[in-house]
């Protein structure tokens, strides 16, 4: 875990960066924008992986999914398991994205959120919890794309300053 | 993951989690909490006084109704207990305040302020100042997911308020504003702008609360059922402050009856005073030395309440000649001399005793 123990130093910056991604991520907000809303923890843990791969790892987005799902309400396990898949395979790309330019980190995101979201629409519907009528539940892959270069930049900054390694 | 849609191992880790992540709720309110603090900050002078002067006229018109229902309370637990019912269901309200929503926008599910330590429980009816919103479906130490009645897993049993008839008001997946009603065959006698109000079928909304208004109606000869569609009654997408209905059902039995009537002895004693002289007005000291346990200055109220107990009384209880012609007189007419002032009551009763 992300704890100070070490040579690991500044965990706390990655936990309040996670707390802020969970504020944002339940902020209310109207209706027509709710769809687009982006999936900042899912960014944010992106960040965190393909920056410091050998601290956060599967066990952290375990930990985060279960808070997650519990701030949402929804099924216990749900986010999990669609943080551990995107994490799983953002582990196995870092370090080519850290190479990529930002348009490419883009798609590789757009590609990463959308694959969360068609996991969680597949569990949902298996479960019945929910059945969207359209494909409506990925357009916020696309917004959370669109705001990577941002939270890339913006945590990218927050690490370096605060000495996170 | 399956396990928690399908038993209930899990759900003691989602409670003591949740009690871990309540705050960031808190911590996500904060902004819209200060912009809102800042509004009543800059409130002007004139906007305050009109705010105050409709409320007021407000506060003037509900209590005007509350009368009114006062006296309907009272009349309908008599009829039932005419009628042999087997419950009356006391009912009883805790405000809370809307503190989170899901963010899952193909949900409508809401968090509130409450949870165990208020005593909330699963499947609790939530409602806000203008209908049915809801029921609680999971409840956590402080905190409660309350399910709004337009989720599309989400069906109230309903009444047409007109007529009493009772259809399935289900949300919908296309529309998370709007419910439909399952089932209406094309012949049913609905329209555009009925009234539908919870039927309490299903044992778990109480009966009466109003949960929309019809907004449209299509009947297709193709289809076999008529698409109905139901605007919520409640504030579902606005309202902060939800009340929490909390039932308490009590079988009746004769010995709440008698205990009525003792609680109801010093109200009929006070009626009685006018017979021997008309004049005396609700407010004077009573003549007769039984009774002096009254207080020396009988409110107001309790003697407008005091006219209609006579009704309730007289078949179970021997009541003096003159009281008795005094009720007769005023039976038809009880309920009006509720809604009116005092006096109107006053010269009723004068006049039945000087018959």
């Amino acid at each position: 875990m992300a704890f100070v123990g070490g040579k690991q130093k500044g965990g706390w910056v990655i936990v309040v960066s996670i707390v802020l991604a969970f504020v944002l991520g339940i902020i209310p907000l109207p209706d027509w924008l709710e769809v687009w809303r982006p999936e900042w923890v899912a960014l944010v843990l992106i960040y965190w992986v393909i920056a410091l791969p050998h601290r956060i790892g599967l066990i952290t987005a375990w930990i985060i999914g279960i808070a997650m799902d519990v701030l949402d309400g929804s099924l216990l396990g749900l986010n999990a398991i669609a943080l551990i898949f995107i994490t799983y395979i953002a582990l196995n790309l870092y370090q080519r994205m850290r190479m990529f330019t930002p348009l490419q980190q883009c798609l590789t995101i757009l590609m990463l959120i959308g694959s969360q979201q068609l996991l969680i629409f597949w569990v949902q519907t298996a479960t019945s919890q929910n059945t969207p009528q359209n494909l409506m539940f990925v357009v916020s892959s696309i917004s959370s794309a669109l705001l990577w270069p941002l939270v890339f930049v913006l945590l990218r900054y927050w690490r370096r300053s605060l000495r996170v390694l | 993951m399956f396990a928690d849609s399908r038993f209930n191992y899990l759900s003691q880790l989602r409670y003591y989690v949740t009690l871990v992540i309540t705050p960031v709720h808190y911590l996500a309110e904060l902004p819209g909490q200060g912009v809102s603090a800042m509004g009543s900050l800059f409130q002007t002078r004139y906007q305050l006084q009109t705010e105050n002067v409709r409320l007021q006229e407000q506060i003037l018109l509900q209590q005007y109704q509350l009368q009114k229902l006062e006296h309907l309370t009272v009349e309908n637990r008599r009829l039932n207990e005419l009628l042999q019912a087997s419950s009356i269901v006391d009912e009883r309200v805790v405000r809370t305040q809307l503190i989170g929503e899901s963010s899952d926008p193909f949900t409508k599910r809401v968090l509130i302020n409450k949870g165990e330590s208020e005593g909330v429980y699963v499947g609790q009816p939530v409602l806000d100042a203008y209908g049915l919103m809801g029921q609680v479906v999971e409840v956590a130490p402080l905190t409660s997911w309350v399910l709004l009645i337009t989720d599309p897993q989400s069906a109230t049993p309903v009444q047409i308020n007109r007529n009493g008839i009772r259809a399935i008001a289900a949300g919908t997946s296309d529309n998370l504003h709007l419910l439909t009603l399952n089932n209406m065959p094309n012949t049913a006698d609905i329209q555009v702008g009925d009234v539908l109000v919870t039927s309490g079928l299903g044992q778990r909304f109480p009966e009466g609360y109003p949960v929309g208004v019809v907004n449209s109606i299509s009947n297709d000869p193709g289809q076999p059922f008529s698409g109905v569609v139901v605007a919520p009654a409640a504030q579902i997408d606005r309202s902060r402050n939800l009340l929490l209905v909390f039932e308490n059902r009590t079988s009746v039995s004769l010995a709440d009856a008698t205990n009525a009537e003792i609680v109801l002895e010093p109200a009929q004693a006070s009626v009685e005073t006018p017979a021997p002289a008309p004049e005396v007005t609700a407010t004077a000291q009573p003549v007769d030395p039984v009774l002096n346990q009254e207080p020396a200055s009988v409110l107001p109220d309790s003697a407008a309440r005091a006219v209609v107990d006579v009704t309730q009384i007289t078949p179970l209880q021997a009541v003096p000649q003159e009281s008795t012609t005094a009720t007769s007189e005023l039976t038809p007419s009880s309920s009006a001399i509720l809604s009116q002032p005092l006096t109107e009551a006053e010269i009723l009763l004068q006049d039945g005793g000087a018959d």
